[in-house]
């Protein structure tokens, strides 16, 4: 978050830090853990044991719609066990120590997913790869017949990070230009019927103009945080009806940013599995931003270590961005395919606590897009009073943060939202229960630190 | 907002020190603790408080009297007192440029017109109140004065006269404008200052106070949680998919 004191003063949103950064491509880990879910995405199974040798590129898990999970890195499966994910759950996970071994080749990718790879489908070949095809909804139980590519109505390319200080896809559309074009042009070969949007920040659009082909609707953002916010734009481009609460492939909608687009052509057209994920890490000072290819399930430290932040000695690690983002409990998480940014808070930055009173001052009901009543569902929280908090809809809030951003009580009111949302449907007796939800986690916890310390110390990860 | 301030700017000149420590002291433990502190009190302590002093010590509120001890080169008459009594002809003795540089007899701070737009402008530009309870209060002294002068236009002041003599721009960019005593929706805003700027305009014309900004910012605090209940569409409700 930009610390300036103006800019606080003015009540501004925080703007977006756009800067051209190089891409440093980050070695393989001595370790990965991959973690079997992501964000609203169906759980994985895994298809390996400990002490398994695998390949790079070898599926090791599957999940329920067929999308599989594939090692970044070859070596020996050093334990299965659940850890606390970036996501802030506690899930189960594969942990993967690097060894000896060549990267399978796409027919054997193609015979373990078990399909041939001469009469794979366009859905086939993503899943196999790891990616979860846009046009099917995310949850299994909604998939029909009706959900093919060809059906789709709207494709919409993000080419901007909601999140400010993260500049991924802005780069990535900057240096990879042709390959971006290259992807419009295949995606239109997949999708047929679907008219083409690419978001882009306004400043770049001035530069792209000529170079975007003409059956490419181009739009341009501008760069201030809230004009940002996807689930305010998509609709807005796509010629849906508000409603972001709903999954866009259910509304003909494909919604995929620059990254994933590359991602995606990659898999087709290469055959490239899904393993690798550019990553802002950010701190205050914007010139600092560094812009990291990882593979997925390196661990936070060993980020750090690599971008050389770990010298800033950060109080607090937000995975995801500044306004979104979640702060980590442990700097061994291992980050995946849904965080695009590590942004480290030092101790004068941190504002934490209950915040003051509120003053009724409408900072928070101005800056909210959806024009919530945000203070009072802070207020009726605060009392424990959930019943009456829940007749001002929380459940709308899209958690962009702003609120919380500019009050100047500094009340934590995207969490007394959470908890609205949390217990608002159970009658006011269920108070939250602190004590024993947090208990039991915790346990496993200390059991995930000193095992990950034992992992430190064995001979396999120590080289 | 420092509320201390705004009661200086609101006292007379040459009122007794106890009365601006009973002054301080109701508007901290009666208006604002009392109630519950910081957010929670009903209305403006500072209002309150000199709507307690005005009944308490009428003699004390005379803003004329401070003329005994000093020379000013003003007309030696409240300028709403004028009003009342004579109407236009009062409001003769005045141009607007004099009311507007603070050449009026008022009290501490309330009379320097000038630097109050200044204020309540600066105010509105760093965001830090919204520019539409100043606006509708405004519209309402406006629209309320021009009523009561076509009806009775020998005895009634003119619109320019209401808006700078006295109070009026203190109330309309810093006393009505309170955070926690005002709605925080934009309809309930405009209904509020409305409402607040009419019925200052009446309380200076029918009643026997001088000066009705007290009462007028008292009474619209009480209306503000219940035009709060006007709140805005929320966005995407209509097609009613939520949890
Ligand atoms: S976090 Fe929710 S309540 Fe706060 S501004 Fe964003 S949408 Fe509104
Ligand atoms: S919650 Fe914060 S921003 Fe909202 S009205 Fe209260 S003090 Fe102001």
């Amino acid at each position: 978050m930009r610390s300036n004191p103006l800019n606080k003063l003015l009540n501004k949103p925080p703007s977006v830090c756009v800067s051209h950064d190089e891409i440093l491509d980050m070695p393989e880990p001595d370790y990965v853990v991959l973690p079997m879910d992501y964000t609203q995405r169906e759980l994985y199974s895994w298809k390996v044991a400990i002490g398994d040798k695998v390949r790079q590129n070898q599926i090791i898990a599957k999940n329920s719609m067929g999308v599989c999970l594939h090692t970044p890195i070859s070596g020996t499966v050093f334990d299965i066990k659940p850890i606390w994910s970036e996501g802030g759950i506690h899930i189960p996970a594969v942990c993967i120590t690097r060894g000896e071994g060549d990267a399978v080749s796409v027919d054997e990718i193609f015979e373990q997913y078990g399909v041939n790879p001469k009469e794979a489908t366009v859905d086939d070949q993503l899943k196999a790869m790891g990616i979860h095809p846009p046009w099917l909804p995310l949850s299994t139980s909604a998939v029909s017949e009706e959900h093919t590519p060809e059906a789709i109505e709207n494709v919409v390319i993000v080419g901007f990070d909601e999140e400010p200080e993260i500049n991924i896809q802005y780069n990535l559309l900057a240096q990879r230009l042709n390959d971006v074009l290259e992807g419009f042009s295949f995606l239109k070969t997949i999708m047929p019927n679907a008219t083409q949007v690419l978001l882009a920040d306004r400043n770049f659009c001035k530069q792209i103009k000529d170079q975007v082909p003409g059956e490419i609707q181009l739009k341009s953002i501008s760069p201030n945080y809230s004009a940002r916010l996807l689930d305010r734009n998509i609709p807005k481009y796509a010629n849906i009806r508000f409603d972001h609460h709903r999954d866009y492939a259910l509304q003909k909608t494909v919604v995929i940013s620059i990254e994933r687009l590359l991602v995606l052509t990659a898999a087709i057209k290469n055959s490239q599995p899904f393993t690798t994920k550019y990553l802002t890490v950010s701190n205050k000072m914007p010139s600092d931003h560094k812009m990291v290819l990882i593979h997925h399930g390196t661990s936070i430290r060993s980020i750090l270590n690599f971008t050389e932040f770990s010298k800033y000695q950060p109080e607090s690690i937000i995975a995801g961005g500044p306004m979104k983002g979640i702060s980590q409990f442990n700097n061994l998480t291992p980050l995946t395919r849904s965080c695009d940014g590590l942004h480290l808070l030092g101790e004068k930055e941190i504002t934490s606590g209950p915040g003051d009173h509120c003053t009724n001052c409408a900072a928070c009901i101005r800056i909210c897009p959806l024009n919530l009543q945000v203070h009072l569902i802070g207020r009726y929280v605060e009392f424990e009073n959930f019943t009456s908090a829940n007749e001002y809809h929380p459940e709308q809030c899209m958690e962009c943060g702003l609120c919380s951003y500019v009050c100047p009580a500094q009340r934590p009111l995207v969490q007394f939202i959470k908890l609205a949302n949390q217990y608002g449907n159970q009658k006011n007796e269920h108070k939250p229960q602190t004590q024993c939800s947090i208990e039991s986690p915790l346990e496993e916890w200390d059991q995930h630190c000193s095992s990950s310390a034992a992992m430190a110390d064995s001979p396999a990860a120590s080289h | 907002m420092p509320l201390a301030i705004l009661l200086a700017v609101m006292l007379p000149v040459g009122v007794p020190w106890w009365l601006v420590v009973i002054g301080c002291f109701i508007m901290i433990f009666i208006g604002k603790k009392l109630f519950g502190g910081m957010g929670a009190y009903p209305v403006h302590p500072v209002m309150l408080t000199y709507a307690m002093l005005v009944i308490s010590w009428p003699q004390h509120f005379d803003n004329t009297k401070a003329l005994l001890s000093y020379n000013w080169d003003v007309p030696m008459i409240d300028v709403l007192q004028i009003s009342k009594t004579y109407g236009l002809n009062g409001e003769a003795l005045f141009s607007w440029q004099d009311l507007l540089m603070g050449n009026q007899v008022a009290a501490l701070g309330n009379g320097m017109v000038l630097f109050i737009i200044i204020g309540g402008l600066m105010l509105i530009l760093m965001n830090a109140i919204s520019w539409h309870i100043p606006t509708a209060f405004i519209l309402g002294v406006v629209g309320m004065s021009t009523i009561l002068q076509l009806i009775d236009p020998e005895l009634s002041a003119s619109p320019l006269f209401h808006l700078l003599s006295a109070s009026t721009l203190l109330g309309a960019f810093f006393l009505a404008t309170e955070t926690t005593t005002s709605p925080v929706n934009p309809i309930p805003m405009l209904i509020y200052g409305f409402f607040g700027g009419a019925l200052l305009v009446l309380l200076r014309s029918f009643s026997d106070h001088i000066d009705g900004i007290a009462f007028t910012i008292l009474i619209i605090n009480f209306m503000a949680p219940l035009l709060d209940r006007i709140t805005p569409r929320i966005c995407g409700m209509e097609l009613g998919h939520h949890a």
